[in-house]
């Protein structure tokens, strides 16, 4: 029987399509490609993903939990949390697998999940793990909110490396 | 106008030789050029007739100084 | 002889009819490049030299545009100087025909002199004569010099200034002198060879002797002109030898220079690579992003903890109750829950197996670190623990339907034990959270050094790249031709050696036939005084003491006039580096093996030790060369009672504003006639397009009019197109 952690990350998280043009395809490289690659396009995450955790952290410090709404359409880009952060075949960089756990154990922290239905078995883990996901999309949001805004007022800020640590860093930008 | 024949008699009586082989003092050596042509030193009246004959004529032939500077130094 | 005036008449870029007022001291010309200060120099040197080569070039071309046809006009350089009591003018030109067919015909250049004598009468002068009066045609190589280059070429090779010396100091004509008395000297022999040989007696022996005389003075006379030019050739390469000596001072200088640079920009780039500013990137992979995740780990540890401590509750409730329902009695039930009654036990997996056997072993509760003795209560809570543990771990058997296994258990599943086991293993790991905010300020420290370690680094290479270029700069020849130098080095080392060996032995033959020739001599002497007359043999006594008299003479007005010169240039190099370091200037007198004397310029410290000049840096060469050009020029006015004027184009462009300043201040007081040109004083204003003189420069003119000095601009009529020469027209305006 699978642990809730690996029903939780045999999941995609999605988030709102609104951002798939201005930030995921803008900020994010997509299709893989080397880290140099990267730089030489100007993109700021190697990924999707790194951008979608940084987002996720970003709402959660700012207590960002902002829902996605039911009309909107929401994408994703068909990764599983289980993968994210691993090595892989990225030259220079470092596995980050263990992000997930921390990401899970946000996500655990922030939803009202009902322990004790559920290893009573009242429960279904699958229904728990959505929950989960959906804390998580939320955050993101929020999070993906901040940037868009940041990136229309204040662009030029993320000219500069230390532009997304700033971001989230300093708290009061 | 070149150097005066005054002058580099001068210069030629300043020859230590003058004093150190010939023995002349102070008073053998002449102020003119004039007076070293009549001088009683054979010596002093070879170095004027050089300056005499060479500074303003310097065409004379050696022969003919020769001639000039035998008669200067055997006149005792 | 002093010039007063100079006109040109459609000269270069002199259109139309241009003067100049020439003072009896220093002139100085100033302008920017190309405005037709180097124009005025060649006019100058055209007129004394008087080329017929490319005469097209020096016609005005804006004149040449205007003319139309059948218009004639001049093209002209004429001086008004004064010499002797009497003003002398002196002009060189040629006219310029412009024909139907568009043909240009140009006159053949004359030479036309008038003077005006001391009675006001003026008359026409022979124009060769009065040229060669004006300008010791001789001298024309020593008193014009175009650009500080011709200055060093002139002065840096030794026989310009043996030869300069000899002829200013008038030891020429001492030469002159000597070599007749030597003449007479033989005058003398002959006669008396002539006498001897009408004594029969001896005439045999006495012509053999005379052979055997004639034969050694030839052969001394031969090889003493062979250690000549071996000595000439010594000089040469030993010469070679030192500057390439002090360019392999400089070349190994260059070398290490490179090296340093090379080195630098390595560490740079090197430094530069490791910058690693991926704070992006380090935000996952250095886990920066968790930078503030230890409250929601709380949160998470927390919630897991009641969650565990609920679920603990009501599994050890359910048990208790179910134990009931049996009948069994509390005081019997078994497992932990028997001895904790309502408490709430711990889970079971905590300690775990391996903890509780050592606690077993050791007999001690290592928590609250009291003994649990074997036999002891607490011994055997303890046991009952492990048991109750092993017995969870152990799969259960299938198929077997005990009273105990027919129930439903209360919790089927057990998530919370693996969000437990992520609880404690995270919690162990809050050091590391707790890390990352030092860990982020020493990685930002760490860049900012390497920063500054980068700006140092750029500094010292902006250094160390013009100190390389201080060194190619002082070393006269270019980097190309240093290295090359360091190949003939070792062929001159070679050679250098060899010719001392030769010269060597060629003395010693020298002096083994002059002992020869001194025996031969002393013998037919001897037959002379036994035959000859002896008051012809007197006479030629004194000939031979006339003739050294005179030689010996001739050495010591040349050493005289070089000491004084010393003396002079001395006093001129102090004066023009006034504050700056000066070594002294020495004139080093030789005689060469054939008996000319020879000038040797050099330049020591005040211990005696030599400074080579051409690794002193161009002006410091040039104030050599100018101080020894100037002293010559006083003890050539003094000798000869006649001076020329010295005319130089550009002879400080080295120097810079502030030291030509200093130059021309002290130059102005010097008694006797200098013109020269300056780009130093005036600066272009390329935006409004036009030129303007410095504001130092007409203080330096106020500071200067008690000697008479004069200042001339000359400067481009605008509007002026440079590439169009027919535009050009200099204007001169005096100051």
């Amino acid at each position: 029987m699978k642990s809730l952690f690996e029903e939780w990350s045999n999941r995609v998280p999605k988030y709102d399509s609104i951002y798939k043009d201005s930030l995921f395809k803008e900020i994010a490289q997509y299709g893989g490609g080397s880290d140099e690659g990267r730089a030489n396009k100007g993109k700021d995450f190697a990924n999707g993903y790194e951008l979608y955790i940084y987002a996720f952290f970003l709402g959660l410090y700012n207590d960002e939990l902002h829902p996605i709404s039911k009309k909107n359409k929401k994408v994703d880009f068909n990764h599983k949390i289980s993968n994210w952060g691993n090595k892989g075949n990225r030259i220079l960089r470092k596995d980050f697998s263990d992000i997930q756990k921390y990401l899970f154990m946000a996500c655990v922290a922030k939803t009202d999940v009902d322990f004790i239905g559920l290893d009573k078995g009242k429960i279904d883990v699958s229904k728990v793990a959505l929950q989960l996901i959906e804390t998580m999309e939320s955050y993101t949001n929020g999070g993906l909110e901040m940037i868009s805004l940041k990136l229309e007022t204040q662009r030029n800020l993320f000219d500069q490396p230390t532009g997304f640590f700033n971001l989230i860093y300093k708290k009061d930008n | 106008m070149g150097i005066q024949k005054n002058a580099l008699f001068q210069d030629f009586l300043n020859h230590p030789m003058l004093k150190e082989k010939y023995g002349l003092t102070k008073s053998d050596i002449p102020d003119r050029l004039d007076e070293g042509l009549a001088s009683k030193h054979a010596v002093i009246r070879g170095l004027a007739t050089i300056c005499d004959e060479l500074v303003d004529n310097q065409n004379v032939s050696t022969k003919k100084l020769h001639e000039i500077m035998a008669k200067r130094l055997s006149r005792g | 002889m002093i010039i007063t005036e100079i006109h040109l008449e459609n000269y270069t870029t002199y259109y139309g009819e241009k003067s100049f007022k020439i003072g009896p001291r220093l002139n100085i010309i100033i302008g920017e490049n190309n405005h037709g200060k180097t124009q005025l120099y060649k006019a100058l040197h055209w007129l004394v030299i008087g080329s017929e080569r490319d005469l097209i070039q020096r016609v005005s071309e804006k004149k040449l545009k205007e003319a139309s046809e059948h218009v004639n006009f001049n093209v002209g350089v004429k001086i008004v100087g004064e010499q002797y009591g009497e003003k002398k003018s002196l002009s060189r030109s040629f006219s310029v025909e412009s024909r139907e067919d568009g043909t240009i015909r140009l006159g053949k250049p004359k030479l036309e002199a008038t003077v005006k004598k001391t009675n006001g009468e003026r008359i026409q002068a022979p124009a060769e004569a009065t040229l060669e009066q004006m300008f010791d045609r001789k001298m024309t190589k020593y008193l014009f010099f175009e650009g500080e280059t011709s200055i060093h070429e002139t002065f840096s090779n030794d026989e310009a200034l043996s030869n300069l010396t000899r002829h200013f100091s008038g030891a020429h004509q001492y030469d002159d002198f000597s070599k007749r008395a030597k003449d007479l000297l033989g005058q003398f022999d002959s006669v008396i060879e002539k006498e001897t040989k009408k004594n029969q007696t001896r005439r045999r022996e006495y012509q053999l002797l005379e052979i055997e005389v004639n034969q050694f003075k030839q052969k001394i006379e031969l090889t003493e002109g062979k250690i000549n030019d071996k000595e000439k050739e010594l000089k040469k390469v030993s010469k070679n030898i030192t500057d390439v000596e002090n360019q392999i001072e400089n070349a190994e200088e260059l070398e290490t220079s490179d090296k340093i640079i090379s080195k630098l920009k390595n560490d740079i780039s090197t430094l530069r690579a490791s910058v690693q500013e991926d704070y992006t990137s380090k935000l996952f992979d250095d886990r920066w992003i968790l930078h503030a995740f230890e409250p929601i780990l709380n949160e998470y540890s927390h919630k897991i903890t009641e969650a565990d401590k609920k679920r603990r509750k009501e599994d050890h409730a359910d048990i208790r109750r179910k134990a009931k329902e049996k009948g069994i009695e509390e005081g019997k039930q078994q497992g932990i829950n028997a001895m904790l009654g309502d408490i709430l036990p711990l889970n079971v997996n905590v300690p775990d197996k391996e903890t509780m056997e050592e606690l077993i072993h050791d007999q001690i509760c290592k928590v609250c670190n009291r003994e649990a003795k074997e036999g002891t209560e607490a011994y055997a809570f303890m046991k009952r623990r492990l048991e109750a543990l092993i017995k969870q771990q152990t799969p259960k058997k299938q198929n077997t339907l005990s009273l105990e296994e027919e129930e439903v258990p209360l919790f089927q599943n057990n998530f919370l034990h693996s969000l437990i086991r992520i609880r404690d293993e995270y919690n162990d790991k809050t050091s590391l959270l707790r890390e990352i905010d030092l860990k982020i300020i020493q990685d930002f420290d760490l860049n900012k050094s390497k920063e500054a370690s980068l700006k140092t680094l750029r500094e010292d290479l902006e250094k160390a790249e013009t100190n390389r270029e201080g060194i190619v700069g002082t070393s006269a020849t270019s980097s190309k031709r240093l290295i090359d130098n360091l190949v003939n080095y070792r062929a001159w080392r070679k050679d250098e050696t060899a010719l001392k060996e030769f010269i060597f032995t060629l003395k010693n033959e020298v002096d083994l036939t002059q002992t020869q020739l001194d025996l031969k001599t002393d013998q037919k002497q001897k037959i002379e005084a036994e035959t000859a007359i002896s008051s012809m043999v007197k006479n030629q006594q004194f000939a031979q003491d006339i003739a050294t008299i005179l030689y010996d003479t001739r050495q010591k007005k040349f050493e005289q006039f070089a000491e004084k010169l010393e003396e002079k240039a001395n006093d001129y190099y102090k004066k023009i580096n006034e504050g700056g370091f000066t070594a002294n200037i020495t004139f080093e007198v030789s005689k060469s093996f054939s008996g000319e004397m020879e000038i040797d310029l050099k330049l020591k410290q005040r211990d005696g030790k030599e400074i080579i000049i051409s690794t002193q840096g161009k002006a410091t060469e040039t104030s050599v060369y100018l101080s020894c050009m100037f002293a010559l020029s006083e003890m050539s006015s003094i000798a000869q009672n006649e001076s020329f004027p010295l005319i130089l184009d550009a002879p400080i462009s080295s120097f810079g504003r502030t030291k030509s300043s200093q130059f021309l201040e002290v130059v102005s007081t010097l008694d006797f006639q200098i013109l020269l040109t300056s780009k130093d004083f005036t600066e272009e204003d390329k935006d409004k397009e036009l030129v303007f003189v410095v504001p130092e420069f007409p203080a330096l003119i106020e500071r200067m009019r008690s000697s008479k000095a004069t200042a001339t601009w000359v400067n481009l009529e605008r509007p002026f197109d440079d590439e169009q020469r027919d535009t050009l027209n200099t204007l001169t305006i005096e100051l």
